[in-house]
């Protein structure tokens, strides 16, 4: 299986390179377009100098090894440019892990035999948009992931290949509860890899019944943060 | 608009002392149309009666893609609530639910963008805040807690020393009021 990892930082992108590149029959590529606050030069420039830091400062060669071989794709446009999508289409992927900062169009999701995958911090279709975890908690409903192929609307992507309550009583605030969630998408891509490798991987499906969430006033992120300390 | 903050702030200063707001009903189907929707507003802002009577609900369909075709003019998309809103109230009415997550979706996604980018004076302040009364209005009517927090996110965003030179810019003052409402209802 061909599989690509779609970021717009290289750091980001290896911490998940390493965790699913030693799977069973993977082909894993790491593709990087312009972070959209950046120039793509200033862009570029950025992610050698982090692949060259990351090299040092683990002592092995896996980033530049990626780099010769080829499979540390730069792109020089955002990832729904024409151009971009030209060169996805060409590396003849199966599966996009997202890990870039944008909302996907439908040309770039089609680049992609089986589509895109989002590991989201909430339970779908009940939780999509923004702040899940947290209108999750004030809600007083399960924390979760749901790992999904995406569309071009906000989370309303119908394949669900994984969703699971994930227990963060061991966090103490908001923000390392998001972190806990967020750090866990090199375990759930993982799996979802090794589902989608599988003979007749399953779905289930996301009907977006549930409600679009949005970004969290401060008074409730704050009994929010009171409900996490208990 | 100093007559119409002296009323709202006697309607306050009764209700920090205790005394209940009117209760509002919501339509079973609709309310009649009143005769101008921004005094209608006002009304209900100061806790004054309207009148409620039962009518036919009007299609929603039309005024919903009118609305999305108008995200760029505001000046049509504020002729377009006050029309349909005539009777504020309605606003509440189950037919509503595709035209109140639109304008939940545009305060929250492309006008709270835009403040946080400091670009409050760009955005059209009638138009902004009509959308924001509407809203409140019906947050005292919804368990769905996404409207109550709209209000929560736009009191914290609203810069305090907000004047907008705008024909209706009262209309800032009447959703402190119909804030103040929700949140009543919600926790009392």
């Amino acid at each position: 299986m061909r599989t690509a990892i779609l970021a717009h930082s290289f750091s980001s992108a290896f911490v998940i390179y390493q965790a699913v590149s030693d799977l069973p029959g993977q082909d894993v590529y790491i593709v990087l377009s312009p972070s959209p606050r950046r120039a793509a030069v200033t862009s570029y420039a950025a992610n050698c100098a982090r692949l060259l830091l990351t090299s040092l400062k683990s002592f092995h060669l896996k980033p530049l090894k990626l780099f010769a071989s080829g499979k540390l794709i730069f792109l020089s446009r955002p990832l729904h440019d024409s151009e971009s999508v030209d060169t996805l289409k060409k590396l003849q992927l199966d599966v996009g892990l997202h890990k870039a900062g944008v909302i996907y169009r439908d040309a770039t999701i089609n680049a992609f035999r089986l589509g895109i995958l989002n590991h989201h911090i909430g339970i779908l279709p009940a939780y999509r948009g923004r702040s899940v975890m947290e209108w999750s908690i004030l809600q007083g409903d399960a924390v979760g992931i749901t790992v999904f192929f995406i569309d071009a609307g906000i989370d309303t992507g119908s394949r669900i290949l994984i969703s699971e309550a994930v227990d963060i009583s061991r966090c103490r605030s908001v923000s390392e509860a998001k972190q806990f969630l967020f750090d866990l998408d090199k375990v759930f891509f993982r799996q979802a890899l090794t589902i989608l490798s599988g003979d007749e991987p399953c779905f289930l499906l996301n009907d977006g019944s549930g409600p679009r969430y949005f970004v969290m006033s401060k008074l409730f992120e704050d009994v929010v943060e009171q409900l996490i300390r208990g | 608009m100093t007559d119409f903050v002296s009323r709202l702030r006697q309607q306050l200063m009764a209700a920090r002392d205790g005394q209940q707001l009117r209760t509002w009903r919501a339509p079973e189907t609709w309310f009649a149309d009143l005769s101008d929707s921004l005094a209608a507003i006002r009304a209900l802002a100061a806790d004054e009666q309207v009148v409620c009577a039962a009518a036919h609900v009007p299609d929603a369909s039309v005024v919903f893609v009118q609305l999305k075709s108008s995200v760029r003019n505001a000046q049509r998309r504020f002729e377009l609530l006050t029309t349909r809103y005539l009777h504020p109230l309605n606003v509440a009415a189950a037919s509503e639910q595709q035209i109140r997550e639109h304008l939940l979706e545009r305060l929250m996604v492309a006008d709270r963008s835009r403040i946080e980018q400091h670009e409050l004076h760009l955005l059209d302040a009638d138009d902004l805040l009509l959308r924001l009364n509407l809203i409140a209005i019906y947050a005292s009517f919804t368990s769905d807690l996404r409207y109550l927090d709209a209000l929560n996110y736009y009191y914290e965003l609203m810069p305090q020393a907000w004047y907008p030179k705008s024909l209706h810019n009262w209309l800032r003052v009447s959703f402190l009021s119909f804030y103040v409402r929700a949140l009543e209802v919600h926790f009392n």
